[in-house]
């Protein structure tokens, strides 16, 4: 086990990491601002994948659908929340239009796109690799490193020290004094859904030219996800990223020791999480 | 030496900083009718909750007739007599009063593994059940969906309830809660009759029933115990009235 | 009188297949044990109060175990499949309810797929038991009924009443259990589970055994669709099934019974003709789940809103507000 074996995997963790991080960090604030499950957050972060094959099979440049991509599924997060979500007459009924969502996408997706995943060309200013203390690491990885974490960055600001931000963080502290603060709480809802949903969209473009587009994307990334704000705690973007970076740890190293194995780590992790504390790690009503 | 049906010493319950019980003392003698007044905000539901089990005390203990049953859960300690009931109404509302009352008795008599039976075959169950109905009043209404009672007789179906696990402590929040004078009055006969041969704790803000029911009272303030007396000491007593500022409710 | 209307309707389900063309029974097959698998579904939801997006987790391990029962035992009885199939969904019903016990709502729908999605991910993983995702083919036991001989009567026909007997058991299971005090017991926490507490009930072990009775019908059905099928793969244990049982449940309206099985019949239907008319028969069923849940009618909304209610209520003084 050479160091820089250790390294280039460890360095991929922080990739996987981050990249889970954009993720989670929408739906961890959507998750404690509406206490809903949000099952068809995973198919947001696959229609980001693909929606970025079709805009390169478009013609359009790879930098063009980083851009767009996200745009276009603000959009599509922010119609979700205002014309169905909004509509929700109880609890249940949110967790059954996201988990029908969930199968609509999906079944979209295998329509349009097939079964067989689709590679997803990496631009050719980011192809090779470059050298590390450690050995060669791909360059386009080490874009999306440094992507995701100056939006790691500007998130954290946003969220922390901006009035932008305290507002969310009131709403989801006590929707009730938020409102009587004269809080549009509502507006609060559909724009954070929609930017949770637009992150999702940057992380499957991001990932696209690392995992491929796999209609299974959305049910494997699934687990994944809820352990990330299980653990973290809802409505904490901090909270997001420190268990998004231990995930992408957990799950690159298990993918190396146990490969057979690997896919059931969230999956075991969640279970036994959610069995050791019932009420969340944080005590969060569910 | 008999022990008293409830022994409360020296309770604690914090939330957080919030210091909320500071050190409760109480016995109860078997038999007593106990009400526990106070202020808002003294502490009176805290306690209830530690006594029934919703809540554990962060310090202190409870013995019920000399068992100790700090901190076991709600059923646990309905199972062992104490039967609750609430100032909110907590029935069952889409059941009816009979099948309402049933569900007490039937859980009293350990039926609930007999999967051999149907309920409302069970002999012993509906006869105890058409007991308690009777004695509270309500069994011409048995067949009515809880929901759909009046208030008054929600109210009944409460203590009902509660007697329904044939319980020797009782522990009623505020049992007369939303009720005019008249139908306040009734009431208090109505736990008079229930609570003959057995220990009855109720919170109570209206202080008639208090007097006419009450053997000894209790006057919780900030946590504290004010005084433990009967209703003419505490009505007398000058630390009383200045807690309350002045009067009652 | 209602007594008389289910002895109807078995009657009329048992003479039909005789009439029917043997492809038309073998979807009838199909509506019996989908509707025992829904009925099941319907009986967490609608008593406990627990919507749960794994399901299928006793129907698929049962469906496992009757194939893997048969391949070792060609010419083993069905009786024993089926008693088989009742251990197993009592098995996997109260390992997965220890866990389930203390969730509710989003916790346990997530908990569950998680459970579900693990089973899925053994089955496919394990090929020297399950063979992976290849699949398990099954060879198909002979039902032979006494008193009947084999030639008057066609296997189609045979699994059919199989499928008819095996439901009318499983529903009337449960029918029972909703009579005994146990069952009472489990409605009480729909209505008021605080309360059911401070009566003296265990909630979390009521819960169990709500679990085990719904589990060991779903298991049932899932025994019927391995001697259906011929062939169990991990799909059994997929999420595709999951969903189309909440599905069915949504499409039936309210009720216990008839409401999933009217569920799961209108559902097998709709996967029978819309091959004819799409070649995505999978997507248009996707929209018409979403149409479903979005303009739900009034009857399961009302239960929605029922359940929805009671959750909300006030529950007297959880700890957080000291008075």
């Amino acid at each position: 086990m050479s160091i820089q074996l250790l390294g280039i995997q460890a360095l991929h963790g922080v990739v996987y990491g981050m990249i889970l991080f954009l993720i989670t960090a929408g739906l961890s604030v959507v998750m404690g601002l509406m206490r809903i499950a949000n099952v068809a957050h995973g198919s947001f972060y696959m229609l980001g994948t693909y929606l970025t094959v079709a805009a390169l099979a478009a013609g359009a440049s790879f930098w063009l659908a980083l851009f767009l991509v996200p745009l276009l599924l603000f959009a599509l997060g922010a119609s979700t929340e205002r014309m169905l979500l909004r509509h929700a007459k109880s609890h249940f009924h949110d967790l059954l239009l996201t988990f029908s969502l969930f199968f609509l996408v999906n079944e979209t997706v295998l329509w349009v796109w097939g079964a067989q995943p689709l590679p997803v060309p990496a631009p050719e200013l980011l192809s090779g690799s470059f050298a590390l203390p450690f050995g060669r690491y791909p360059i386009y990885r080490l874009f999306v490193l440094a992507t995701s974490s100056a939006l790691a960055v500007l998130l954290l600001f946003l969220f922390l020290r901006t009035l932008a931000g305290v507002t969310v963080r009131a709403v989801v502290a006590d929707p009730g004094m938020a409102e009587a603060l004269g809080i549009n709480t509502s507006r609060v809802r559909m724009i954070v859904f929609g930017a949770g949903t637009a992150l999702a969209g940057l992380a499957g473009c991001l990932s696209g030219p690392i995992f491929q587009a796999d209609p299974s994307l959305a049910s494997t990334s699934l687990m994944s996800m809820f352990i990330v704000v299980v653990l973290g705690g809802f409505g904490s973007v901090t909270g997001a990223l420190v268990a998004s970076l231990v995930m992408g740890q957990v799950q690159t190293w298990s993918i190396m020791f146990l490969p057979d194995m690997a896919a059931a780590g969230p999956l075991v992790l969640f279970i036994a999480v959610l069995a050791w504390r019932p009420q969340g790690l944080l005590g969060e009503r569910a | 030496m008999t022990h008293p049906a409830l022994e409360v010493r020296d309770i604690h319950r914090s939330f957080g900083a919030l210091k909320v019980l500071d050190g409760i003392d109480l016995a109860i003698r078997p038999g007593e009718r106990h009400a526990i007044i106070g202020p808002n905000g003294a502490g009176k539901s805290t306690f209830m909750n530690i006594l029934s089990g919703t809540l554990k005390p962060t310090g202190g203990t409870v013995h019920f007739s000399g068992e100790d049953v700090t901190g076991r859960s709600p059923a646990a300690i309905a199972r062992r007599g104490i039967g609750r009931a609430f100032q909110i109404i907590n029935v069952f509302p889409a059941l009816s009063v009979e099948e309402n009352v049933e569900s007490a008795v039937a859980c009293h008599q350990r039926v609930t593994w007999h999967i051999w039976r149907s309920l409302d075959r069970i002999e012993s169950v509906r006869s105890r059940t058409r007991d308690i109905l009777e004695m509270l009043k309500l069994w011409s209404r048995k067949d009515v969906p809880a929901g759909m009672l009046a208030y008054g007789e929600q109210r009944r179906l409460e203590i009902a309830l509660c007697l329904g696990i044939s319980p020797s402590l009782l522990l009623l929040d505020e049992p007369c809660a939303g009720l005019n004078a008249e139908d306040s009055s009734a009431a208090t006969e109505l736990l008079r009759s229930v609570s003959e041969n057995k220990t009855l704790i109720m919170v109570e803000h209206d202080m008639d029933v208090v007097f006419n029911l009450a053997d000894r009272v209790t006057v919780l303030h900030q946590g504290k115990v004010l005084i433990t007396g009967t209703p003419e000491e505490v009505r007398s007593s000058a630390a009383v009235q200045a807690a309350y500022l002045g009067g009652h409710e | 009188m209602k007594i008389a209307g289910i002895v109807v309707c078995c009657l009329v389900g048992a003479l039909l297949p005789l009439w029917l063309s043997p492809s038309q029974t073998r979807i009838f097959t199909e509506m019996l044990y989908l509707s025992l698998f829904a009925i099941s579904f319907c009986f967490l939801f609608n008593y406990l109060g627990l919507l749960s997006f794994g399901h299928n987790l006793c129907f698929g391990l049962s469906a496992y175990a009757v194939a893997i029962y048969f391949n070792s035992n060609p010419d083993g009885s069905l009786w024993i499949a089926f008693l088989l199939v009742i251990g197993v969904a009592v098995v996997a019903s109260t390992l997965s309810g220890l866990l389930l016990m203390r969730l509710n709502g989003g916790y346990f729908a997530l908990m569950t797929m998680a459970i579900c999605q693990l089973a899925f991910f053994v089955a496919s993983k394990w090929r020297a038991v399950t063979r992976g995702e290849d699949g398990l083919m099954m060879s198909t036991p002979q039902i032979t009924p006494p008193g009947i001989s084999n030639d008057a009567v066609s296997q189609t026909v045979l699994l059919c009443w199989l499928a008819l007997a095996v439901l009318v058991f499983g529903a009337g299971l449960l029918a029972w259990y909703l009579r005994t005090p146990l069952g009472r017991a489990t409605i009480l926490l729909r209505e008021n589970e605080s309360r059911a507490a401070f009566l003296g009930y265990d909630t979390r072990v009521v819960k169990l055994a709500a679990f085990n009775v719904s589990g060991i019908a779903a298991g049932l059905a899932g025994a019927l669709y391995a001697v259906y099928q011929g062939f169990v793969s991990p799909v059994a244990l997929g999420f595709g099934l999951s969903g189309d049982v909440i599905m069915m449940t949504l499409i039936g309206g309210s009720g216990s019974f008839l409401g999933p099985a009217i569920g799961a019949a209108a559902y097998t239907g709709l996967e029978d003709v819309l091959p004819g008319f799409t070649s995505h028969p999978r997507f248009v069923i996707a929209v018409i789940f979403v149409a479903l849940v979005l303009f739900v009618p009034a009857g399961i909304s009302g239960v929605l809103g029922r359940i929805q209610r009671r959750r909300d209520r006030h529950a007297p003084v959880k700890g957080e507000v000291p008075a």
